[in-house]
This record gives C-alpha cells, sequence and structure tokens, in this order.
C-alpha cells in the first residue's frame, strides 16, 4: 500500500492496487482467467493426468484489467512476475525486499517500515491468512458471493471446480 | 487450492519467511537488473525518484 500512495504521488496515477479496484468491476473475473492459469500449469506439474488447459496470461489479458493504470502493484501481478515481463518487456519494476535483517536498526527515525522476513510473516498473518480462514469458517462476505470465480482462486476450493 | 498457495507451494503457513525470500530471490533473477529497484519502503524517495526518473 505505501508504494502504491508513492507512485501515485509521483504521477503513475491512478496506479493499479487490487484493494482499490471497484467491486462491481469486471476485473475479478478477468483476473480469475489470469490465475487459473497459473493454477492449471501447477496441475500439470503435479500430475501429467490432469491436460485441459485453461485461463489465460497473454499480453491482452493484462491489458484488458490494466488499461489506463500508469503502474500496478501486489498480488495477483507479483505471483504472476514472469508473464507480466513477458507483457510489457520495458516496464520498471520494483521488489519491495524484505531484507535479513534491518538497515534501519540504528535510525533515530520513529516510524519503522522496514520489513524483515518475520515482520512479513506477521503481516501475512494478520491479513491474508487470517482473511482466508474466515471465509474457510464462514463463507464469502456480503456482496462477493457474486464474485465467487476470483475468491476460489484467493480463498481455495478451486481444485473442486476444476477437476 | 488458492493462488497463495499454489505460487508458495503450501508452504504459506509454515515457511513464510524462506517463501518471500525465494520471491525475492527469483524477481531479481527474472528482471533484467537495469529494470529493477531493489527497494525498501521506509529508506526516502531519492532512488525510487531517480529509477522512474519523475
Amino acid at each position: 500500500m505505501s508504494l502504491w500512495g508513492a507512485l501515485e504521488i509521483l504521477g503513475f496515477c491512478p496506479a493499479y492496487h487490487p484493494m482499490r479496484s471497484p467491486t462491481e468491476s469486471a476485473d475479478w473475473e478477468a483476473w480469475a482467467e489470469i490465475i487459473e492459469g497459473l493454477l492449471q500449469v501447477y496441475l500439470l506439474y503435479l500430475s501429467l493426468l490432469r491436460q485441459r488447459l485453461i485461463g489465460n496470461d497473454a499480453p491482452e489479458a493484462f491489458d484488458k484489467i490494466l488499461q489506463g493504470y500508469h503502474a500496478v502493484v501486489d498480488s495477483p501481478v507479483a505471483a504472476k512476475a514472469e508473464a507480466v515481463y513477458a507483457a510489457y518487456p520495458a516496464a520498471k519494476f520494483i521488489l519491495v525486499e524484505c531484507f535479513a535483517s534491518s538497515l534501519f536498526e540504528n535510525s533515530e527515525t520513529s516510524f519503522q517500515t522496514t520489513r524483515d522476513p518475520a515482520k512479513w510473516e506477521r503481516s501475512l498473518r494478520e491479513t491474508v491468512l487470517k482473511a482466508r480462514r474466515l471465509v474457510q469458517e464462514n463463507g464469502l462476505p456480503e456482496g462477493m458471493e457474486g464474485k465467487s470465480r476470483w475468491a476460489s482462486t484467493y480463498f481455495g476450493e478451486h481444485l473442486g471446480t476444476l477437476s | 487450492m488458492p493462488l497463495t498457495d499454489v505460487y508458495h507451494k503450501g508452504r504459506l503457513e509454515t515457511h513464510a519467511k524462506e517463501e518471500i525470500l525465494e520471491h525475492n530471490e527469483r524477481i531479481k533473477k527474472l528482471i533484467p537488473s537495469e529494470q529493477l529497484l531493489v527497494y525498501e519502503i521506509g529508506e526516502g524517495w531519492d532512488r525510487l525518484v531517480e529509477f522512474l526518473g519523475v
């Protein structure tokens, strides 16, 4: 979220953040199409029995969602870096790295945003993994039911619908 | 199986630290160094501004 804010301040406006995409947007379906490609590749890797190749992470698939945006951050593009690079070979990439040790340990600044892997893990538990557990236990939140195809790529049950 | 499990080989619950380090290495291998800024949130604007040419 910090990088997203910085990019917008620097003029890459609008920048695409998955949490800011409008809920009524067709983006949900479009991301599902891209992501399912990755899932299927993994399935093929796991088992040669699965021959059906679905999903589409061709360059046009990204254009469909990102047209009009000057930057994009976060998942799912982070997990599709190869396809994103293939789609936009001249793009600049920023890796917000989690260092093994903090460069700012001795800094006198009052804020501490450096993320080491342990902090990233903690943050992950509080956000993504927590959300997933809630969805698995209680189902999708109100308003997301219609986006079940996308949600399944994030919260699970996807294998069930593919096999 | 959700995206995060696929990408991180189902190890996110148990090996998150290792997985993020692996992701970092994967990106560094994939993207040519002149197109990649390895940035740390909190380090300030300078390198970000220079990299983006703004």
